[in-house]
């Protein structure tokens, strides 16, 4: 019956920055994937990690809870996830949860990238 | 029945019994009688053959009924038996005419000549030389139609009683030959007429499509018999066809024309034989093939037995991999199949280490070459071929010829076969075309077995689902508090997987009604799991909480530590202040809640954010209160976020504004019953669409003096 769209990100590294492209629909089953890559990416001490969410159409609870699920460790670690780019439908989700309060969420790109240096 | 029948078999046994008995009797008197006759010196006159044949004759049915008597009481055997019966038979058969060559090389023929022995003795030895080769004869034709009997076909019969009759009429005629003592040249080309056609039909009789499927060690068995038989037949009947050999005149000596009866078998068995060695000797090339086939059918019963006996996928592969190997004679064999995502392969070898295996694969060519194959491929030489990639099978001295089958399942592939031969063209073409038949046969085995691996999984997932609806079931109330002058109504939309959707109407510390509307993070058992526990922290912290909001901090003070990291809980918390509309409401993450204030429709988004995200000392600071009074019907409507999910069958999501347009015409319409509207509208808007998470509606009204 249920026929999501798919699911797909993309890492590119930018210094020491790791850039993560989300496209499609982040839900309890593609979660996983990104929880995956972003342990992985923790395994390997990399751990500033801006999320663009421009081609990213939906995100359910359990897509929010994979941001939840790594932060702590992140942050102890000294890096962050910043997140950007996101379509109005997705930053609302993030706004009702009260996530703007607990993560730089940016409109664009390069201004989250700069919020790594401050 | 059981008596009659027991009847019978002693009939049987005494007549067979009788007969050589009788047969005894009369060749004694027979040898009394000659000695007799000899002393008389009666012996050669020409009226003495009436003698000889009234003795002989009766003789020779008595012997010949008791050997056949033997073989009609055999029914259709087992090939098994009826080789092992063959190969006997054929056994004493040549230990008797050896002995037969034996006695006849050993005597001197001055003995064994009637006209120079003039030796009692010698006259005795005779008859027993001449009974004892027509039992060969006998002996030899008994085999023969034991032989015929046993691969018969319709015309067997015919034949049979063809070669009897001319058997008989070729005896007489040589009888009546040797009786009148004249050469009849007309009688002579009829004999060698009947000869040549018995030689013929001999030839022809048989249908010998049978050897053609046994197996080769049994041809050559088959081949070293046909040509013994052909050899001894031969020489016997060149000896016999020698007017001046001893065998001959001895057996004209007990009844003219006799070596007839000898002559004929050996006759038929040698021209039989010559066909049988004919056909197994052309069918041994192409036995292998044969073989190859036969082993093929069996292969692939057995596989087909291992599917329907087998659910373990693991087993399938290992024994795929083993009979792959053994089909075509090879050394070693490996298979390789790709999981779920094609990301990892597991392996299964055969004969050949793992780790040969994983050196073989460090070659990245090597591994491309096998993961991209689209079709089965031999390579018969691995040496002529000369492409690097391949040279490690050489160099590790692993393969020389070898043979990489991909196996598909519907159109993906999911694995592949891998079969190496140490011998330089070990693997040939008739090799790859069994192996891609038996690939169309493995991929049906792997389908079903991970099918029903699937169907097991998804039958506890479904079971999984339903613990997790009942669980829910029973945490939502089964009926709502009477608060005077507010009417509730709700309802709530399980979607297909538990989405952990919340709901209930609770006392607080003050007697204040508080209507909380929440959502667990996740779906299924988990999602079941967390309402459970919410459930239970809200009924302990409702009777000290005096808010919205404090009941809200309160259930996070107490859940924060206590949750997985990736979970979280929204939950909206709704006070009934008093009994004259004074509402207050606070969000924990939460969707907002939607009000109707004297007919306008907003939205109300107080700050807070969701339960689990954060510390008590964050989760306080950011929260907020707000209050506000209903006038008559006014109404506040709580939703959880399956409602703007909710996506019908155009990919649309029903959205909040859709949900307040909604509201805003029922405002206009003055008609009651929003709760029914929006379920109506909701449902409406599902039709063949997609609920992507529980839905729950919560419609709360003030209107004074409801009962």
């Amino acid at each position: 019956m249920e026929i999501s769209k798919k699911f797909s990100l993309t890492i590119k590294e930018d210094d020491d920055i790791d850039k993560i492209y989300l496209t499609g629909e982040l839900d309890a089953h593609t979660a996983p994937e990104l929880e995956n890559a972003i342990f992985e990416l923790i395994g390997q001490e990399r751990t500033k990690l801006l999320i663009n969410f421009k081609d990213l159409e939906y995100i359910s609870s359990a897509g929010l809870g994979v941001f939840m699920a790594f932060i702590e460790e992140i942050r102890q670690k000294g890096g962050d996830i910043k997140m950007a780019e996101m379509k109005p439908k997705v930053f609302s989700v993030f706004d009702l949860l009260g996530f703007p309060m607990l993560f730089d969420i940016e409109n664009d790109e390069t201004k989250a990238k700069l919020k790594f240096t401050k | 029945m059981t008596k009659s029948f027991k009847k019978w078999e002693l009939l049987t046994g005494i007549n067979k019994n009788l007969a050589l008995t009788f047969g005894i009797i009369i060749f004694l008197t027979r040898i009394t009688g000659d000695s007799i006759l000899f002393l008389l010196n009666q012996l050669s006159e020409p009226s003495i053959f009436i003698w000889k044949f009234l003795t002989a004759l009766p003789i020779i049915i008595a012997f010949s009924f008791y050997f056949f008597k033997e073989i009609n009481n055999k029914n259709d055997l087992e090939i098994e038996e009826s080789t092992a019966i063959f190969l006997k038979d054929f056994t004493y058969l040549i230990i008797l005419i050896g002995f037969l060559f034996f006695i006849d090389f050993i005597t001197p023929s001055s003995v064994l000549f009637p006209k120079i022995a003039n030796n009692i003795f010698g006259i005795i030895l005779i008859d027993f030389v001449a009974l004892y080769t027509i039992l060969i004869g006998i002996l030899t034709y008994c085999f023969l139609y034991k032989w015929l009997y046993y691969f018969r076909h319709q015309k067997t019969r015919i034949y049979l009683k063809f070669i009897t009759i001319t058997l008989i009429f070729c005896f007489l005629i040589k009888s009546y030959q040797n009786l009148i003592n004249i050469k009849n040249e007309i009688l002579d080309v009829i004999f060698i007429m009947l000869i040549i056609l018995l030689c013929i039909i001999a030839f022809i009789m048989t249908k010998n499509s049978w050897i053609i499927t046994i197996p080769r060690s049994k041809k050559y068995l088959l081949i070293l018999i046909s040509l013994t038989i052909i050899i001894i037949s031969t020489i016997f009947l060149i000896s016999l066809s020698k007017y001046d050999n001893k065998l001959f005149h001895s057996l004209t000596f007990f009844l003219p024309g006799s070596y007839v009866l000898s002559f004929i078998p050996f006759l038929i068995s040698s021209s039989m034989f010559i066909r049988i060695f004919l056909t197994s000797t052309t069918s041994l090339p192409s036995s292998y093939l044969v073989e190859h086939q036969i082993y093929e059918i069996k292969t692939l019963e057995y596989l087909n037995r291992i599917i329907a006996e087998t659910v373990d996928f693991d087993q399938i592969i290992k024994t795929v991999t083993e009979l792959a190997c053994r089909v075509c004679h090879a050394e070693s064999a490996w298979t390789e199949i790709c999981n779920d995502q094609c990301s990892k392969f597991h392996i299964y070898s055969f004969n050949i280490d793992k780790s040969l295996i994983n050196k073989l694969k460090e070659n990245i060519s090597f591994r491309l070459f096998i993961e991209n194959l689209s079709r089965p491929i031999l390579i018969s030489s691995v040496k002529e071929q000369r492409n690097d990639f391949l040279d490690d099978l050489l160099d590790l001295d692993i393969a020389k010829s070898i043979i990489i089958i991909p196996i598909f399942s519907t159109s993906e592939k999911i694995g592949t076969i891998v079969v190496l031969h140490k011998e330089e063209y070990g693997l040939r073409h008739v090799d790859l075309n069994v192996l891609t038949a038996y690939s169309h046969n493995i991929s049906i085995a792997l389908e079903n077995a991970r099918l029903l691996k699937d169907s097991l999984e998804k039958e506890s997932l479904k079971r999984e689902l339903n613990i997790a609806k009942e669980i829910q079931q029973k945490l939502l109330p089964s009926e709502l508090p009477y608060i005077e002058n507010y009417s509730i109504y709700w309802f709530t939309m399980p979607a297909l997987e538990v989405g952990g959707d919340y709901f209930d109407i609770i006392k607080l510390k003050n007697g204040k009604n508080c209507i909380l509307i929440g959502d667990v993070s996740g779906k299924g058992m988990n999602a079941a799991f967390y309402m459970a526990q919410l459930k239970g922290v809200v009924l302990s912290v409702a009777k000290e909480s005096i808010g919205a909001v404090d009941v809200l901090k309160r259930i996070n003070t107490v859940l924060f530590h206590s949750m997985e990291k990736q979970m979280f809980i929204t939950l909206s918390a709704l006070t009934i202040e008093n009994g004259s509309g004074m509402v207050s409401f606070a969000r924990a993450g939460h969707m907002p809640t939607i009000i109707v204030n004297n007919g306008n429709v907003e939205e109300i988004i107080p700050k807070g954010i969701g339960i689990g995200l954060a510390d008590s000392n964050f989760f306080d600071n950011i929260i907020e209160e707000v209050s506000f009074q209903l006038n008559e019907n006014d109404k506040c409507i709580m939703i959880t976020d399956g409602v703007v999910d909710a996506r019908n069958f155009n990919g649309e999501d029903f959205t909040l504004s859709n949900l307040k347009q909604i509201i805003q015409e029922s405002v206009y319409s003055h008609k009651d019953g929003l709760i029914f509207n929006i379920k109506d509208n909701l449902e409406q808007f599902l039709k063949d669409g997609l609920q992507r998470d529980d839905l729950t509606v919560v419609t709360i009204e003030y209107k004074k003096n409801n009962k």
